[in-house]
């Protein structure tokens, strides 16, 4: 079970949060005058990355906001000092 | 080889026998055995037998690297425990052990006739063979494998027994109370941080309590571990865990791991939980978890009566049991030498051991007149289990 | 190749076990390759077989990162089923469980495919519903499944709990008797065994860490840990890892790695008849013919290639196991691991061409690929002979992503080992 910094509440263990996935990820603002490889980029695309992956979390069970961090995936330990608001 | 209680020594309570059974048999031990060393003391020697040829297996070692010795324990028909090795099931009064893998019975087992076949089951066998035909594999053969498979029975009735969790948050944790793991829990007590010490064994101290004659700071061991626990227990920021195993290290220095709270009880109380499994979030952890002597390998070292020499101690030492009469002693360490000289005292020994270094052993040895066999390369040396036939 | 048999064994027996070779050569790789596949787990190792066995094209390598069946081969729970929803599904998976049934036979190793059935419990109206629209669904695609009560479910497998009181009461179960479980190494060594005796090269320890392209974008050769290796013909079949490689070509995927666990018992004798999954709470069990319970978990909550997970998500598993096999609450665990698993959005695989001409994927089984190892080798091997999409895997493109047509396992059972 990870511990998370929630930048609002401090350090927390996993079970308060739910993971929002990669961040970043920005909505065309015009989706009608999107192209499909750009929706769909937008929809499943994601850089799965190994290493230092930008993800968002929610402090669901706790503050209920979302935020960012930074987090290697190859030892899941997180960039505590780069989580941002 | 065939165990006997010495007169005197070990950590055992010699005025509170206990009474207990083995595949149906009554025994009787003291408080502060298990049932390994009280079954040894009565010279016992057959505890299991192998998974595959059901060959004959006794006791190799003296704690949880004990390979063999598994047997079921049960309290009454709805808890019955399969698979608890021997030398970590503390006896009680009233405790029933029977031992497994075995047709119709421990000394005469009709399955050991796999021993002939062994030519033919050879490591992976399976995968070269029961493929005729096609259907067959799951209709005769892996009904018969599955059969065969498994040293014991899973118990056959809902648990009634409670378990309980706790998380706890923890400075330092120490995995160990041996002298390691004693003097690194003192150590950080004595900054004021939280600490959590825990070890398997129903007493602390580790490898100390197999060494009477050793000495911490010029103090003898027992007493350096008694003045350990009492400075530790009078700390209100350190838990002693007792009978409790680290059993998985997680992201983020989170520890499993699990107490037992009732297995040792003769008459637990009926609301007590059975096991506590704890989530312990430390900031540090130490292992101290020792050493487990390695065995040496030699055709016939599964035998009943070839033990490892720490175990030889450690019976000797903690449970006052002497392992065998006429003990031959060889070993890869210099465990060798003091097991050697510490059951000489009870009794003659002949040891063998590999390199000629060790004056200091040496000039023991002359003062006590051991025979000592030099090289390994000398057939004579290889010890022959006594009473078994060896296998190639 | 040296024909195992029970004769083998006897002949051996007597010749004191010299007479085994080696079962697949310890390969150097090639400058050049007919066709190179890249991961050597059992998907992998079967493609390399099939492209050599049904295709002729002998001069191929499979590249491996460390060894032969330690990536998610090595460390899933074996579950072997066909019961999908959707008919695409249907058709893919149940080109698998054919395969399966003469596996041992065709490979001359002992797999030991064991079709003792697989039952999924349900807990609550809705996986009632769920359950029993895959019953009619698959009866309507010739795949076998059928809707037990939950007394029928008990007498399949005894020591299950159906009591009404508990926390995840059993309401029914749907029951694949044609499933069951197979040796995991033994798939990938048998099938590394076979494709080696065709000429095929397994070259382990060898991890590619780039793809070269030529000036019309086609694939033209792997960079590796072992120096450089020509092939036009480069199919990605690395599971977890398949975005990091596929990402080497400059291709995207839509997937995610995520972290499953597992855990054994000790070994006991029979007890669990069958495999027993629970989607809903995250439980499968089944028994290993060496006696051990074999538990499955559900994914840790983030993406990580680290294959290790956390103990809450064990303790979930196990407190739902207790609870529907109450008699096993005294079993102790002696192991537990992860793997990392590729997961898509809508929980189907990926199989087929990509953007790039000669590069080939099998990517996207996620939680549930074991089963299809013979299928998606197969299926895989067909694709890179022909250059041209098998039938049963043309709907699994990259493509559907784009074109709105997902095969949507995930949002029919939200499970998919
Ligand atoms: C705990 C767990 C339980 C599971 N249970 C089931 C189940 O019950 N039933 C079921 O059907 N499925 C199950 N699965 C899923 C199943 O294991 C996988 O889908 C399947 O085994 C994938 O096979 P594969 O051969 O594609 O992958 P793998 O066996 O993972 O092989 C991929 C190989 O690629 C190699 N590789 C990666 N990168 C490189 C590189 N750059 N160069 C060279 N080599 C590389 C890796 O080392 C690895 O050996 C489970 C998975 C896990 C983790
Ligand atoms: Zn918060």
């Amino acid at each position: 079970m990870l511990i998370i910094n929630c930048p609002y509440c401090g350090p927390r263990p996993e079970l308060e949060f739910s993971y929002a996935g990669q961040a970043h990820v920005a909505r065309p603002a015009d989706p009608s005058a999107t192209g499909d490889d750009e929706w769909t980029a937008y929809l499943y695309l994601r850089t799965n990355t190994r290493g230092v992956h930008a993800e968002r979390w929610r402090h669901a069970r706790g503050c209920a906001r979302f935020f960012n961090a930074l987090r290697d995936t190859t030892t899941d330990r997180f960039r505590r000092d780069l989580s941002e608001r | 080889m065939t165990g006997q209680r010495t007169t005197r020594g070990g950590r055992i309570d010699r005025t509170r026998p206990v009474s207990f059974t083995f595949d149906g048999r009554g025994y009787q031990g003291f408080a502060g055995d298990t049932l390994a060393s009280a079954l040894l003391a009565h010279g016992v020697r057959l505890f299991g037998r192998s998974f595959k040829y059901h060959r004959p297996r006794g006791l190799l070692a003296a704690g949880t690297e004990e390979p063999n010795a598994l047997v079921t324990v049960s309290r009454d028909a709805a808890r019955r425990t399969p698979n608890v090795q021997a030398t970590q099931v503390e006896i009680y009064e009233g405790l029933v052990a029977e031992s497994q893998n075995r047709w119709p019975g421990l000394g005469f087992d009709l399955n050991a006739v796999n021993s002939f076949l062994s030519p033919l089951l050879t490591s992976g066998f399976y995968y070269k063979t029961f493929m005729w035909p096609r259907f067959a594999w799951h209709r005769w053969y892996e009904p018969v494998i599955r059969a065969a498979a498994g040293p014991a029975h899973a118990p056959r009735l809902p648990d009634p027994d409670r378990y309980a969790q706790r998380f706890a948050h923890c400075d330092v944790l120490v995995i160990g109370a041996g002298p390691a793991g004693l003097a690194a829990a003192l150590a950080a007590a004595a900054t004021g941080a939280r600490v959590i010490l825990c070890d398997e064994q129903a007493e602390p101290g580790g490898s100390l309590l197999d060494e009477p004659a050793g000495t911490i700071n010029e103090r003898p061991a027992a007493l350096w571990i008694d003045e350990a626990l009492v400075k530790l227990g009078a700390q209100p920021n350190v838990t002693l865990l007792r009978r409790t195993t680290a059993f998985g290290y997680f992201p983020h220095n989170m520890v499993g791991l699990v107490e037992c709270l009732t297995d040792h009880l003769a008459t637990p109380a009926a609301a007590a939980p059975r096991e506590r499994i704890w989530q312990v979030r430390a900031r540090e952890v130490v292992l101290a978890t020792g050493a487990i002597e390695r065995p040496l390998v030699f055709p016939g070292n599964d035998r009943p009566g070839v033990m490892l020499a720490s175990a030889a101690r450690s019976y000797l030492h903690r449970f006052g049991v002497r392992v065998g009469s006429r003990i031959a002693v060889l070993a890869g360490c210099d465990e060798a030498y003091a097991a050697a000289l510490d059951l000489h005292e009870a009794g003659p020994v002949s040891p063998s051991w590999p390199t000629s270094a060790m004056r200091r052993w040496a000039r023991a040895r002359r003062r006590h007149g051991l025979l000592v066999c030099r090289s390994l390369n000398a057939p004579p040396c290889w010890p022959r289990p006594v009473g078994g036939e060896s296998a190639a | 190749m040296q024909k195992y048999s029970a004769w083998a064994l006897l002949r051996e027996a007597f010749g004191g076990q010299r007479g085994w070779q080696s079962q697949w050569r310890r390969a150097s790789p090639a400058p050049e390759y007919d066709a190179i596949i890249i991961g050597g787990g059992g998907h992998g190792l079967a493609a390399a077989y099939y492209l050599a066995a049904e295709h002729g094209i002998t001069r191929t390598a499979v590249l491996e990162k460390s060894w032969i069946g330690g990536g998610s081969t090595g460390r899933n729970t074996t579950i072997v089923r066909s019961n999908y929803l959707f008919d695409e599904s249907a058709r893919l998976y149940d080109h698998a469980l054919d395969l399966w049934q003469d596996l041992a036979q065709v490979l001359n190793y002992n797999v030991m495919y064991s079709p003792r059935g697989v039952m999924m419990l349900a807990h609550g109206v809705h996986d009632v519903q769920v359950l029993k629209r895959h019953v009619h669904a698959n009866r309507c695609n010739g795949v076998t499944n059928e809707w037990l009560s939950p007394e029928e479910a008990k007498a399949f497998c005894p020591p299950l709990n159906i009591e009404p009181n508990i926390r995840y009461p059993v309401l029914g179960a749907a029951l694949q008797r044609r499933g069951g479980t197979a040796r995991h190494d033994a798939v990938a060594w048998g099938y590394a065994r076979a494709a080696d005796a065709l000429g095929v090269d397994i070259v382990e320890n060898c991890e590619v860490t780039g793809i070269r392209r030529d000036a019309s974008g086609a694939v033209a050769a792997v960079e590796t840990s072992r120096g450089l290796i020509k092939s036009r013909r480069i199919g990605v079949s690395a599971a977890g890892f398949s975005s990091v490689v596929i990402g080497l070509a400059g291709v995207r995927l839509p997937i995610e790695s995520f972290p499953l666990q597992a855990l054994v018992s000790e070994p006991v004798k029979p007890v669990v008849p069958c495999v027993v999954m629970s989607g809903s709470i995250h439980a499968y069990i089944s028994q290993s013919d060496k006696g051990e319970l074999v538990i499955g978990a559900g994914t840790d909550a983030y993406t990580s290639y680290t294959q290790r997970g956390a103990l809450h998500v064990n303790s979930h598993t196990l407190a739902a196991i207790c609870e529907l096999f109450p008699t096993l609450r005294r079993m102790r665990m002696l192991r537990n691991w992860a793997g990392t698993v590729d997961v898509t959005t809508d929980r189907s695989p990926i199989i087929g061409k990509t953007p790039v001409p000669g590069l080939y994927v099998n990517c996207g089984w996620g939680t549930g690929g074991f089963k299809a190892t013979p299928g998606a080798g197969h299926l895989l091997a067909w694709t890179m002979a022909h250059d041209e999409p098998h039938p049963i895997v043309a709907p699994f493109n990259i493509e559907r992503f784009r074109d709105g047509r997902l095969i949507d396992e995930a949002a029919a059972a939200a499970v998919a080992h």
